[in-house]
């Protein structure tokens, strides 16, 4: 249990010894958030590249669906997790921020498949940006929680 | 008080597992905490899952912030 040894509060030892406490838990609660920082950073970034990937090899899909649905899975597994320590709002915002990138990646799918032509570009990194942009206002708004 | 300085508020479970205390003292402790005004608990849920957030008040955060400040002045007059 995270006590002082020492039961006089006014010594200097049991002050040490209740701050070096006090920041022990703080660093604890400050290392689950950057769990979920970088998971959704991490999301952020395989949006990106799965969305520049098929439109640079679009006959890939087949072969990337699957593997990208688990990352997907394990991110989203991390940010439940590590999500604990976040505030209520904080995590609805992450409810939201799933479902707003869900659009935007069908919306950058949509675009890649029949505006983009194929092969890699600037403008598919671009539109390979959109369903990654939730989870990087979700890794700056959890920076503020 | 010290985690939930360091967030804006905490749930019961992690509050537990980082203190690393039994379900009854935390409660108790909460409890006392509550009463003094220092933190407010909000009932919600995840999912399924019921969960009590607590948060502290601006009344907790600055006597907590107090307090370390008066800890930091104990320990450098001790080094001086």
């Amino acid at each position: 249990m995270l006590t002082p040894a020492h039961s006089d509060d006014r010594s200097p030892s049991t002050a040490s010894e209740s701050l070096e406490i006090a920041e022990t838990i703080s660093r604890r609660i400050h290392a689950r958030r950057g769990w979920y920082i970088a998971g959704a950073l991490v999301m952020a970034v395989v949006l990106v590249a799965f969305v520049v990937a098929l439109a640079a090899w679009p006959e890939r899909l087949a072969q990337v669906i699957v593997p990208g649905l688990i990352v997907v899975g394990a991110i989203l597994a991390v940010l439940g997790w590590s999500g604990r320590t976040m505030p209520a709002a904080t995590v609805t915002a992450t409810n939201r921020v799933v479902g707003a990138s869900a659009v935007l990646l069908l919306v950058a799918l949509l675009l890649t498949r029949f505006v983009l032509p194929e092969g890699f570009s600037v403008w598919a990194a671009l539109i390979g940006a959109l369903p990654a942009l939730p989870f990087l206002y979700l890794a700056w708004r959890a920076g503020r929680a | 008080m010290a985690a939930l300085r360091s967030a804006d508020a905490v749930h019961f479970a992690l509050l537990r597992d980082t203190l690393e205390v039994s379900d009854s003292l935390l409660s108790k402790h909460l409890a006392a905490l509550e009463s003094a005004g220092y933190i407010t608990a909000t009932k919600g849920y995840v999912g399924r899952r019921p969960r009590t957030w607590y948060a502290l008040t601006e009344e907790g955060r600055a006597a907590f912030d107090a307090h370390i400040a008066t800890l930091r002045e104990i320990v450098d007059s001790a080094g001086t």
